[in-house]
């Protein structure tokens, strides 16, 4: 199968996965799928995100986590009731990405002209820094608990009625669902679009011969700030949506380093700087780790009988999962598995001898 | 006051100590490959857990005077080579097939293998051994017994120095002048630098560059594996995310030194023990990575190399 | 000191070292407008240096780079100073309020008094209250070593970026170098399309600002949908936030904003897929774009290759493609390292064509080459580097008959083809 064909049936399932729901609800089912797929939206836009950082730019960045837990904090702290704010959901949309953007172009602007690997050491000490951040200043964040409620996304009643919703919170979460596809997807068509354009051209001579797309006049340092800073921008967009799905900006350790990898390996597995490629490998990673393996928890449990050993549960072994997946894939197909065809050349190069 | 800060002098020496001994770990496989070895950090935890069942299978914590010293220094020397063994392994079977791959490769694998690493960890210490505490939580902290005497040395003084505190600085000390020798009087050494100035023409001089690169991680890991031990004797804890965060400020401080350098690694290690210990005093231990890495964002402002380090031209 | 006026590019006493090896040392190098010259020398007698210093990859260990008698480091203007002042002044800001405790800060000025008795009027006054209720001194101390900071971090990172490859690229110098470097896995066309970025980003691509007249023409035309569509997108998703944050009493107003938001992001969205460019005048200035490409890949012969990837290409269409690519540029003044490398005689006719024909463009070139006939040839002035140091300058025939220079080469086995 094509990952065109593979991609349609998603485009054509996730308009209507809702529906499934409802139906499965008179069923007497309780499937909750829209609120899992909400959580891979989510993830797609972060992986989607951090493609435009290590993808396209081809900086290492492991911080992306803290810009996400920017982008839901900035959210928390703009809509809760107990601050004087209330911008509401739709506001927080709009400002959690500029916060998290400026958070990326200051961590950005002194780090990004030295020397690449530095980067890594430094976006995983922001990571760092914000998770502790966080937790310290308690008057701000609520500390471990988070911040909450986070009030959910307003539905009209008229809408209400026209989704043939029961009650205010099933509307919500049906308008949520979409709000988070439609996000989704412009992000991935605007990218789309970029990609072709001037900047994205500036973003492979970059990856390619840093040295001599300077000596072109492209200044290296300002295109890598558009992309950390863009990235940073779209993570907190995510953010936004994640706190507000889950109507709480959540315990800290949520954006920590592990997250951080997580979407790392979505992105590998899907294929650097792919689009495509981010979108299927944050559904199949996310919607492994969402769906499948509450399933397969429940699964051991009946099989072991005891599920009191804490190795008994599959959260004991997915970093496995995940440190093999990078390890196998590099080692194996190192584009990822839907690859962008002009970065599987250049990773299947081998670099010149100086 | 003074002697809060004699205290902390001591602690920051005795923390910085083991920051730069895993620091000279990243360093030295930084100068030869230019590569950050992210799984450096784990294997020091792996050899924590290491040594940790070697306690609890020899029955150290109930030995006295000189056969506690004995074996002591019998579990530095097999947590060394534990650490030096896997750090090779990690090496032969992920890294070296990557040696000509582009720079991103072997850097998603080592994270790769620092989360399988992490993982084994967390398996180890599920182990229903008494040390583990029966394995029935193996996310938790595995306390390490207190093998050494906790007496002040210095009898009634306000000043606390225990056999532990000089035991890690000497221990540590003792490696670090061995691994100076080995780098500047042998011909291993001679040819680890040579490599790290320039592989090429190490090469072509007839330098086994494979060789030097096994005994890097040789040398790495043994560090590494030392360094766990010394730490778990002064912590008295073993977890298996502890390779994480020491592993992260072990390279920041590679970093602050001069990456690739390693008389910067011992110097970043010492300064980033001397400022966490007392931040943790003046500031507050729950803002000390934000301090750390406060620190390290400003000296890449304004010494991007490094304290020691020297600015490296690309080729052209 | 500066550089005679009728140079286009000087170099004056400039000295390269690397540790302890000289590579370059107290070079002094003119090139007037419209010429062609030549830098020659054994090998590594530092002539890549030399240009690698002149176009800002190496920083020189002492002397000059001067372009049309400017310097070709980023001038420290005013404006560069208030940008280390402001960079300060954010940094002692942020160092205040860590040194006030954002946390307790938050507390007094926040969550002093319940949400619906907030005004920013009074959250101003219980700033200033809290601030100045704290230990003035830490305070004082803490702001002045945050501008500190602040400022001279900021200028050390002006320090270091003010000779840089794409500064002095920027100002009209563009090269080619002599181990091929080209975007291999970017097609022909595309490699000079990344060269003309900076007349993409300011619409002046095309000969003669053709672009410009392009979008005279047509640029009111769907223009205001391009930035209306996304603004409205914005605007009502801020409506929406302002009616619906605090609560909702009139479902009107936010259900029209909801319409209005889904329906511009939808057409915008369509608009973008069928489209494919951002906007509808960037469409154009890249049709002009291109259209310029075309045309120097012409001028170079590789127009029927525009399509292909670059590393598909030949060895001495490769090189011909570097040169297409510097000139797309627009340089006042183009270096060409080692031009006629690995080139077979007839490919070095060509080239010698080629080369005066780039002059006659109204571009001065500055070359490196060791074929003596290309250089013999096509040369107005040479200037030749022994051991990093210059020992003659003069046109091709006075370089001919000098005794330091015949004694050089006599010593070099690969001068005198």
């Amino acid at each position: 199968m094509t990952t065109e064909s593979l991609l349609l049936i998603f485009a054509v399932l996730y308009p209507i996965f809702p529906v499934f729901d409802l139906a499965g609800e008179a069923a007497g089912l309780q499937l909750h799928l829209d609120q899992r797929l909400v959580t891979i939206f989510v993830y797609g836009i972060l992986v989607v995100a951090l493609n435009v950082q290590v993808g396209y730019a081809g900086l290492l960045q492991l911080g992306i986590a803290a810009f996400f837990g920017i982008g839901a904090m900035a959210t928390g702290v703009m809509t809760v009731d107990k601050y004087p704010f209330h911008f509401g959901f739709w506001g927080a949309l709009v400002c959690a990405p500029l916060v998290a953007a400026v958070a990326g172009a200051v961590i950005g602007a002194p780090t990004l002209r030295l020397r690449g690997d530095y980067l890594a050491i430094v976006t995983i000490g922001f990571g760092e820094v914000l998770r502790t951040v966080l937790i310290n200043l308690e008057n701000i964040t609520d500390g471990p608990r988070g911040l909450n409620p986070v009030p959910e996304v307003w539905t009209p009643s008229w809408l209400r009625d026209w989704l043939g919703a029961g009650d205010a919170g099933e509307a919500n979460l049906l308008v949520m669902y979409y709000t988070a596809l439609l996000v989704l997807v412009a992000a991935v068509v605007v990218l789309k679009v970029i990609e072709n354009t001037r900047i994205g051209r500036a973003f492979v001579a970059l990856r390619e011969d840093e040295l001599a797309a300077a000596c072109m006049g492209l200044d290296p340092g300002r295109i890598k700030l558009m992309a950390f800073a863009g990235g940073a921008a779209l993570s907190g967009l995510a953010g936004c949506l994640y706190a507000t799905n889950l109507t709480t900006t959540a315990d800290p350790t949520n954006y920590d380093f592990n997250n951080a990898v997580m979407v790392l390996c979505c992105l590998i597995i899907g294929g650097l700087g792919s689009l495509r490629g981010a979108l299927l490998g944050a559904a199949l990673l996310i919607g492994f780790d969402n769906v499948l393996s509450p399933l397969l928890d429940r699964g051991i449990q009946v099989a072991v009988g005891d599920a009191s050993h804490p190795l008994a549960r599959f959260s004991s072994w997915r970093w496995f999962l995940f440190g093999f997946a990078l390890i196998f894939m590099m080692r194996l197909r190192p584009e990822g598995l839907f690859p962008a065809r002009r970065v599987a050349a250049e990773l299947h190069e081998e670099p010149e001898e100086a | 006051m003074l002697d809060t800060l004699a205290q902390q002098l001591l602690l920051g020496l005795t923390n910085g100590m083991v920051f730069a001994l895993i620091a000279l770990g990243y360093t030295m496989v930084y100068g030869i490959l230019e590569f950050i070895n992210f799984a450096h950090g784990d294997v020091f935890m792996l050899s924590g857990f290491f040594a940790l069942t070697l306690v609890g299978a020899s029955g150290l914590q109930d030995a006295q005077g000189f056969s506690l010293f004995a074996q002591l220094a019998l579990v530095l020397v097999l947590a060394s080579g534990f650490g030096a063994v896997v750090n090779l392994l990690i090496d032969r079977l992920v890294y070296k097939p990557l040696r000509k791959a582009p720079k991103l490769a072997p850097l998603v694998s080592a994270i790769g293998v620092s989360f399988v690493l992490q993982n084994i960890g967390l398996i180890w210490g599920a182990l229903p051994l008494d040390v583990f505490g029966g394995g029935g939580q193996p996310a938790a902290p595995k306390s390490f017994p207190a093998l050494l005497p906790t007496d002040n040395l210095l009898g009634d003084a306000a000043l606390t120095l225990q056999l532990k505190d000089v035991l890690v600085i000497g221990a540590s000390l003792a490696v670090m002048t061995a691994l100076f020798l080995l780098v500047t009087r042998t011909k291993l050494g001679m040819a680890m630098r040579a490599t790290a100035q320039d592989p090429q023409a190490a090469r072509l001089m007839g330098v086994d560059v494979d060789r030097v690169v096994a005994a890097t991680f040789l040398v790495g890991g043994g560090l590494a594996g030392f360094a766990a031990v010394v730490y778990a004797l002064y912590i008295n804890t073993v977890y298996y995310q502890m390779g994480y965060q020491n592993g992260l400020y072990a390279f920041t401080a590679a970093v602050v030194g001069g990456i690739g350098n390693i008389p910067g690694a011992v110097l970043g290690g010492l300064l980033l023990g001397l400022v966490r210990a007392f931040s943790d005093q003046f500031i507050g231990a729950q803002w000390q990575p934000a301090v750390l890495f406060g620190i390290l964002i400003v000296l890449l402002v304004f010494r991007p190399a490094g304290l020691l380090g020297s600015t490296a031209r690309e080729k052209v | 000191m500066s550089a005679p006026a009728t140079s286009l590019l000087s170099v004056r006493k400039l000295t390269l070292r690397f540790g302890g090896l000289t590579a370059v040392s107290e070079v002094d190098l003119d090139v007037r407008p419209g010429e062609i010259a030549a830098v020659i020398g054994p090998n590594g007698a530092g002539k890549t240096s030399l240009f690698n210093a002149i176009t800002g990859i190496y920083e020189p260990t002492s002397g000059e780079v001067h372009l049309d008698g400017r310097d070709v480091r980023a001038p420290m203007t005013g404006k560069v100073v208030s940008g280390w002042l402001a960079t300060g002044l954010a940094s002692s800001l942020l160092f205040l309020f860590i040194a006030a405790g954002i946390d307790a800060t938050w507390k007094a000025v926040i969550k002093a008094h319940p949400p619906w008795e907030f005004t920013i009027s009074g959250a101003f006054s219980d700033l200033f209250a809290h601030v100045a209720a704290g230990n003035t001194m830490l305070m004082l101390l803490f702001s002045l070593v945050g501008f500190v900071i602040g400022a001279l971090g900021a200028r050390a990172v002006w320090l270091r970026s003010r000779r840089t490859p794409q500064g002095v690229a920027l100002q009209g110098v563009a090269r080619t170098f002599q181990n091929i470097r080209l975007f291999h896995h970017m097609g022909v066309l595309e490699n000079v399309l990344v060269a003309m970025d900076r007349h993409l980003r300011r619409g002046t691509v095309g000969s003669g600002g053709a672009a410009r007249s392009a979008l005279d023409g047509r640029f009111p035309h769907g223009a205001w949908l391009d930035l209306g569509l996304p603004a409205v997108c914005v605007l009502a998703m801020v409506g929406l936030g302002w009616t619906t944050g605090d609560g909702v009493d009139d479902e009107t107003v936010p259900s029209v904003l909801l319409v209005a938001l889904v329906g511009a992001a939808l057409a915008w969205l369509v608009r973008l897929t069928r489209r494919g460019t951002l906007t509808g005048a960037s469409r154009i200035v890249e049709a002009v774009a291109r259209q310029e490409a075309m045309e120097l890949l012409k001028f170079v012969g590789l127009d029927r290759r525009a399509g292909d990837l670059a590393n598909s290409l030949a060895y001495g269409e490769q090189r011909r493609l570097e040169v297409a690519r510097a000139l797309a540029t627009r340089p006042k003044l183009l270096l060409l390292d080692e031009p006629a490398a690995g080139m077979n005689p007839s490919e070095t006719v060509e080239l010698m064509a080629l080369v005066r024909a780039i002059r006659d463009r109204g571009v001065t070139v500055l070359l490196i080459e060791h074929h003596m006939r290309v250089v013999m040839g096509i040369s107005d002035h040479i200037t030749v580097l022994v051991h990093g140091k210059r020992i003659a300058h003069g046109t091709p025939d006075e370089i001919r008959r000098d005794p330091k220079v015949i004694e050089a080469y006599l010593g070099a086995d690969d001068g005198g083809h």
